[in-house]
């Protein structure tokens, strides 16, 4: 016999669910209300009308009956002092609608302003601030959204687990080095690399003989954090290493080391194989030609310096051998006697060599981050006017231009794309090149010239089926532009052209509104901190 | 910069997520020729893609919307736009006195309102008694047989054992429902589709089952028994069967005074149509209010109430053992921001309020509760997959939040561990909150229930 309500209820669902014909139970109510139990006997006249009618009280004196259940184990959470630096009121909206509204790749924008400025998020973004700093990987990014959810972020965040982990900073110590996932174990060693450079030399060490190829390739990339003269030995040892691509490496590393031993071999190499021979003719005319004698193989010396026959497909074997110690060779070599960049590039657009020299040049400047070689690459090959029967075509010029603006500093960069973008005449692809390279806040002078550039460029019948074009209005331009211009943005742009798709007037009307929108975001974040807390 | 007037409180009476985008395109000032206010009112003129400019009145003291555009979202995108602008750029819209089509239409909404309280009390159209008494006898008839039909499908139900109703064929609820509002019992066809919707959703379905096949086993034997109950529970009972009740015949219910708290707006699709569910409560002592408005073929919701505001209404309750639903029956212009939620402090309370109601109508299983210093806590606390939320109240007592509720981390940031005022509706086990008042503002969820954030509303 179960007196409690819900035990019978219980009861009378089990029943139920076999079914009362089969069970032959029956629910029934003893005179005088409760309590309630589950018999065999028929109650009520028997009937399964009234048995349901009994099922019914049953159910309503069960729900009606409910008590609140003391809390069983009471959770004892901290209280979380009130915070004095919370955003302001347009600031929340603009961050709602950045996290809501489809506005989402600013939002590394509005968190940096609101860290610079010690702002916090209010309290209803914090969960959803604190999901996306679990995928943020960039650490200056994650410091930043972290300190703009406060005190209450922290403190919201040691109630779950999976966001507790967000404040942890892993140990500079090889403990944990075992049992860490790939990514954490290169984030160690490149925190190591700058600050306990020994420390960082055991843990690769110790790990090297068992690891694969490619892993020993991923863990040698990370010298590149904090490359020194003291690195030579270890870089050089790998240079005996059985696969090509940890050989390769560790070359390109010594390569950036002038005063290395593959650095001093490939100078030699480079001076015994390239030769620029003065231009003939009446009056020295002619360019200079360049001379090149090669070995007929990469032999082993070489192969141990990382060089391979064939490792450009589309090169002969020759060429192939002569732009890999080009690209190797530390890039001063060419600038002895009165030999400058121009000189060589100009003889190389002529050369039967040309491609070598030039991928090899691209490569060399990429790998010793040369803005001097990049910048005369950009504007001797990539800008200049196609020369008649150049060793590369048109696709190539196009496609260096990204790795090479990425050497130069931001301020050169900026200021050779606002030249490009600013000339008339530019190529429209190469402008857009030149942008997509641009990954920083573009200053005023450049953002004028691309201002320039897009009511150019837009004006063209075939604007809306350039995808560079609307690439650069989708991707780059909003979140680049500068927004003290977002007036003049919206002056020259703000009037759909004839040529416009509609779908294309609605990607620059959100280009502009963007630009806006970035403003009004960066003022609303300015603003004078509140005398008294906000609400 | 208006305090009622918020950027959020602007986009929430968007009627879609695509008007509230439209309406921040239409808010820069430099689209407007001309633009003017009074304190109780704001308009424009906005170039369209009409030759003439669309002309767009807002009346800010309930809100009421005008514009002359042809769209069919109600408030347009025009409208919304005139009042994110008030709401951002209040100092670029000059007060003025309003140009004649502003004026007129103010005139002609007043008019109107008028010619309301006029019929109101003037008496009903005479009916032809004879033919309406004929109606309603047959339909009385349809209704017995439906009943009858319901009963022995319930009684089916039992004999046969939950078990044996997971191996129907899906359309087999749909079929009885169906047969439901042939009867004309529309109301129980509702409740019969909720039933097929509880078959195998969930663990412990089959308690939830039979808790609904007794309820409407208590609806056939309840109607057949209609003479012996007090005319209240009559009322409920005709109502949950489907009987309309015209609301003129409501608004002649005396009406009870606020002020009012709008506290929580919900939109749900219902097959071709749209129900809104805006609850209210008194201010002075959290009594419940429900209003519905329902709309089919995309035709415009009420967008008078606004969630975090305060109206000034007397509200007339359908007649019922339990007063919930309501009309409006008077509204004098204003609204404010809320200061604090009405409620009760316990969780007991609310628990012995929600028992008290289903003692006078059994039938209603969503109730509106309203407790005003509770704490969100997650358990277990310890781990992060499958959380479930509870508050607690002052005394250590605890209630369930419901089991799909997915935004507890939000509430437990709002909380910072003390407590929050927190409404809801409880149906039976557990809470589904809808709105929290937390650091002196209001939050509401968005009226459609698809996943979105908590915003500040007020």
């Amino acid at each position: 016999m179960n007196l409690h309500p819900t035990a019978c209820w219980n009861d009378v669902v089990n029943a139920a669910i076999l079914g009362f014909d089969r069970s032959g139970a029956r629910a029934c109510m003893p005179a005088g209300g409760s309590p309630w139990s589950l018999s065999s006997a028929a109650a009520g006249d028997g009937s399964m009308e009234s048995l349901l009618s009994e099922i019914a009280t049953l159910a309503i004196y069960e729900s009606a009956g409910r008590l609140p259940s003391a809390a069983a184990t009471p959770e004892e959470i901290p209280l979380c002092i009130a915070d004095d630096r919370l955003c302001s009121r347009p600031a929340t909206n603009h961050l709602f609608e950045i996290l809501h509204g489809g506005r989402q790749k600013l939002l590394p924008h509005w968190v940096a302003a609101a860290a610079a400025g010690g702002w916090h998020a209010p309290p209803e973004a914090l969960p959803r601030l604190l999901e996306i700093a679990i995928d943020v990987r960039d650490d200056a990014e994650l410091q930043a959204l972290l300190a703009v959810t406060g005190d209450r972020g922290r403190w919201l965040a040691e109630r779950r687990p999976h966001w507790k982990k967000l404040w942890q900073t892993p140990d500079a110590n090889a403990a944990s080095w075992e049992v860490d996932s790939r990514d954490d174990r290169l984030a160690l060693l490149r925190r190591l690399r700058l600050s306990d450079r020994a420390a960082a030399q055991q843990l690769v060490e110790a790990a090297w003989g068992s690891e694969s190829a490619a892993d020993r390739t991923t863990l040698l990339e990370q010298f590149a954090h904090g490359l020194a003269r003291d690195d030579e030995p270890w870089l050089e040892s790998c240079l005996d290493d059985r696969s090509k691509q940890v050989r390769t490496t560790a070359a390109e590393l010594l390569s950036r080391l002038p005063d290395s031993a593959l650095s001093q071999r490939m100078t030699s190499r480079v001076h015994a194989s390239v030769t620029l021979k003065p231009g003939g003719g009446l009056l020295k005319k002619k360019p200079p030609k360049i001379e090149v004698t090669l070995p007929d193989a990469a032999d082993a010396e070489l192969k141990r310096d990382g060089v391979e026959p064939r490792a450009q497909r589309t090169l002969g074997e020759k060429a192939s051998l002569l732009m890999q110690i080009v690209a190797l060779a530390p890039l001063p070599v060419w600038r002895q006697h009165d030999q400058r960049e121009a000189d060589w590039i100009a003889a190389a657009l002529h050369s039967e060599w040309g491609i070598a020299l030039l991928e090899g040049w691209l490569a060399a400047s990429r790998i010793q981050r040369d803005g001097e070689w990049a910048s005369a690459l950009l504007t001797h090959v990539c800008l200049a006017p196609a020369v008649k029967d150049a060793p590369v075509d048109e696709q190539w010029r196009r496609q260096a231009i990204l790795p090479l603006m990425e050497v130069l500093p931001a301020e050169q960069a900026a200021a050779v794309a606002a030249r490009a973008a600013g000339d008339p005449h530019s190529d429209h692809a190469n402008v857009v090149a030149m942008l997509q390279a641009c990954d920083f806040d573009w200053d005023d002078a450049l953002s004028a010239a691309v201002i320039d550039f897009l009511q150019r460029a837009t004006r063209a019948t075939s604007a809306i089926y350039d995808p560079a074009l609307r690439q650069l209005i989708t991707d780059a331009a909003p979140t680049r532009l500068a927004i003290r211009l977002a007036d003049q943005l919206a002056d020259r742009l703000g009037v759909p052209l004839e040529n416009w798709s509609p779908n294309f007037a609605a990607a620059v009307q959100d280009l502009i509104s963007t630009v806006h929108f970035r403003r009004e975001m960066f003022a609303a974040l300015a603003l004078p901190i509140p005398s008294k807390p906000a609400p | 910069m208006s305090e009622l007037w918020t950027k959020d409180r602007v986009l929430s009476l968007a009627p879609d997520a695509a008007s509230a985008k439209a309406g921040q395109s239409q808010a820069g000032p430099g689209k407007w020729p001309t633009l003017g206010r009074t304190p109780t009112c704001v308009w424009g003129e906005v170039s369209g893609s009409g030759q003439r400019p669309y002309q767009v009145g807002v009346d800010l003291s309930e809100p009421a919307f005008k514009c002359s555009c042809p769209s069919r979202k109600f408030p347009c995108k025009h409208a919304l736009g005139l009042l994110l602008i008030l709401a951002e750029q209040a100092a670029k819209i000059p007060d003025g006195d309003p140009p004649d089509w502003v004026a007129a239409w103010l005139a002609g909404r007043e008019k109107r309102s008028e010619q309301r309280e006029k019929k109101a009390s003037q008496p009903a159209k005479p009916v032809d008694a004879a033919a309406q008494a004929k109606r309603v006898e047959k339909r009385e008839a349809n209704i017995q047989a439906g009943l009858d039909e319901l009963s022995r499908v319930l009684i089916d139900c039992l004999r046969q054992g939950l078990a044996a109703i997971q191996s129907q064929p899906v359309r087999y609820w749909g079929d009885v429902a169906a047969r439901l509002v042939d009867a004309q019992a529309p109301g129980l066809a509702r409740l019969v589709n909720e039933l097929g919707e509880t078959v195998s959703a969930g663990s412990g379905w089959q308690s939830r089952f039979l808790r609904r096949v007794a309820r409407l086993h208590l609806a056939v034997e309840g109607y057949r028994r209609a003479a012996e109950l007090p005319v209240e529970s009559q009322q409920d009972l005709r109502t949950l069967i489907g009987w309309t009740q015209s609301k003129e015949e409501v608004l002649e219910q005396p009406g009870v005074e606020g002020p009012w708290c709008v506290v929580a707006q919900q939109i749900e699709e219902e097959e071709r149509l749209t129900v809104q569910r805006t609850w209210l409560l008194r201010a002075a002592d959290g009594m419940p209010a429900l209003l519905l408005d329902f709309s089919a073929m995309g035709q415009p919701l009420d967008a008078s109430l606004v969630v975090g505001a305060t109206v000034h209404a007397e509200l007339a309750y359908y007649p019922s053992a339990e007063p919930l639903r309501a009309v409006i029956k008077n509204r004098t212009r204003g609204i404010e921001n809320f200061a604090q939620l009405p409620g009760v402090p316990s969780i007991d309370q609310a628990l012995d309020a929600y028992a008290q109601g289903l003692a006078k109508n059994p039938w209603l299983d969503r109730r509106p509760m309203s407790l005003v210093a509770v704490t969100p806590v997650p358990s277990p606390a310890t781990s992060h997959e499958s959380v479930t939320w509870h508050v607690i109240d002052g005394d250590g007592e605890q209630a369930p939040l419901h089991a799909r509720f997915n935004d507890g981390w939000t509430l437990l940031a709002l909380s910072g561990g003390g407590p929050i005022s927190l409404f809801g509706e409880w149906d039976g086990e557990q809470l589904r909150p809808l709105g929290a008042f937390a650091n002196g503002a209001y939050f509401a969820w968005p009226k459609r229930s698809t996943a979105g954030p908590l915003t500040r509303v007020s």
